[in-house]
């Protein structure tokens, strides 16, 4: 919410929007792009970025009188970014468009280097390459769509299982078995590459 | 978490935000502008159903708490049961009668 006394807040913004003020919406959408930007480029392919990103402004549209200013309107709106990101995923996952091949010789290589590199330079330049980039979504598309977004949320991004439960709508306890499964099948799928 | 283990954290999380890096159109804004307004004001009717629902979780409480106090005053009643005035037929059967019974009680 902005310290600027002149520039109006969310729900005032919201208030104008649901009274009928279309054009409102876009100090929503200019205030809020970079940070539905950042959760989307996180969860989804870069060739689904724009459409999902637009995808979750036209949802926070169409849901807005039902909006309650209860834990604010950016809370809310990242909770309509991930369960876009996680709609999207379980609909990729049914018309099995994610990769189900293993990983290749190149990628097994490069990661049993990464793992077995001991100079902390070197290792996050190495993290930050293409291959390591692809390694990591080989492995996330290993897991279901829940655990994806578990793995996501709790494990890369560090979040509680509280938070994460919130994003995603689900419960505490759910979330917590599944980044519990998750995380182990996913240092399975690695490791035992790594080590080969 | 063993070394190999937060190596492999490190490795996957700095990836994992490497992806925040990608460039997108700048352009799409305006696509999203376009397609809210094609949608027009919104629709604020009330929905009577969901506002129900609401008042069903609201009374939920209450129901239950008046759902024991009834237990409550029936149990300090003196209250019998058909099964009681069938027992009592069923032990004594010839000489039972329903104004006996009510005489009794």
């Amino acid at each position: 919410m902005p310290d600027d006394p002149l520039t109006p807040n969310d729900a005032d913004i919201v208030r104008r929007i649901v009274e009928g003020d279309v054009n409102a919406f876009e100090g929503l959408l200019t205030r809020y792009k970079d940070h539905v930007l950042q959760i989307v480029k996180r969860h989804m392919p870069y060739q689904e970025v724009e459409e999902t990103t637009q995808e979750v402004f036209i949802r926070a549209y169409q849901s807005l009188p039902k909006y309650k200013a209860k834990g604010g309107f950016k809370q809310w709106l990242s909770a309509i970014a991930v369960r876009s990101c996680y709609d999207y995923w379980r609909k990729a996952y049914r018309s099995r468009e994610i990769p189900m091949s293993s990983l290749s010789e190149r990628h097994e290589e490069w990661l049993e280097e990464v793992l077995s590199d001991e100079s902390n330079q070197s290792f996050y330049e190495k993290s930050s390459q293409q291959e390591t980039i692809e390694i990591l979504d080989w492995a996330l598309g290993k897991l279901s769509p829940e655990d994806r977004m578990v793995m996501e949320l709790v494990y890369l991004e560090g979040l509680s299982g509280k938070e994460a439960a919130r994003l995603l709508g689900w419960s505490v306890a759910n979330v917590k078995i599944r980044s519990l499964r998750s995380r182990r099948k996913l240092e399975k799928l690695l490791m035992g590459h790594g080590k080969a | 978490m063993t070394k190999d283990q937060k190596k492999l954290k490190k490795m996957l999380t700095a990836a994992y935000y490497e992806k925040e890096k990608t460039a997108v159109n700048a352009h799409w804004q305006n696509g999203v502008m376009r397609h809210v307004r094609s949608l027009g004001p919104l629709n604020v009717k009330t929905n009577y159903l969901e506002l129900f629902e609401g008042l069903v979780w609201k009374l939920a409480p209450v129901a239950c708490l008046l759902i024991l106090a009834l237990t409550i005053i029936l149990t300090k009643l003196d209250f019998v049961s058909e099964y009681e005035i069938a027992k009592a037929f069923m032990e004594d059967p010839l000489d039972f009668s329903l104004f006996q019974f009510l005489q009794t009680s």
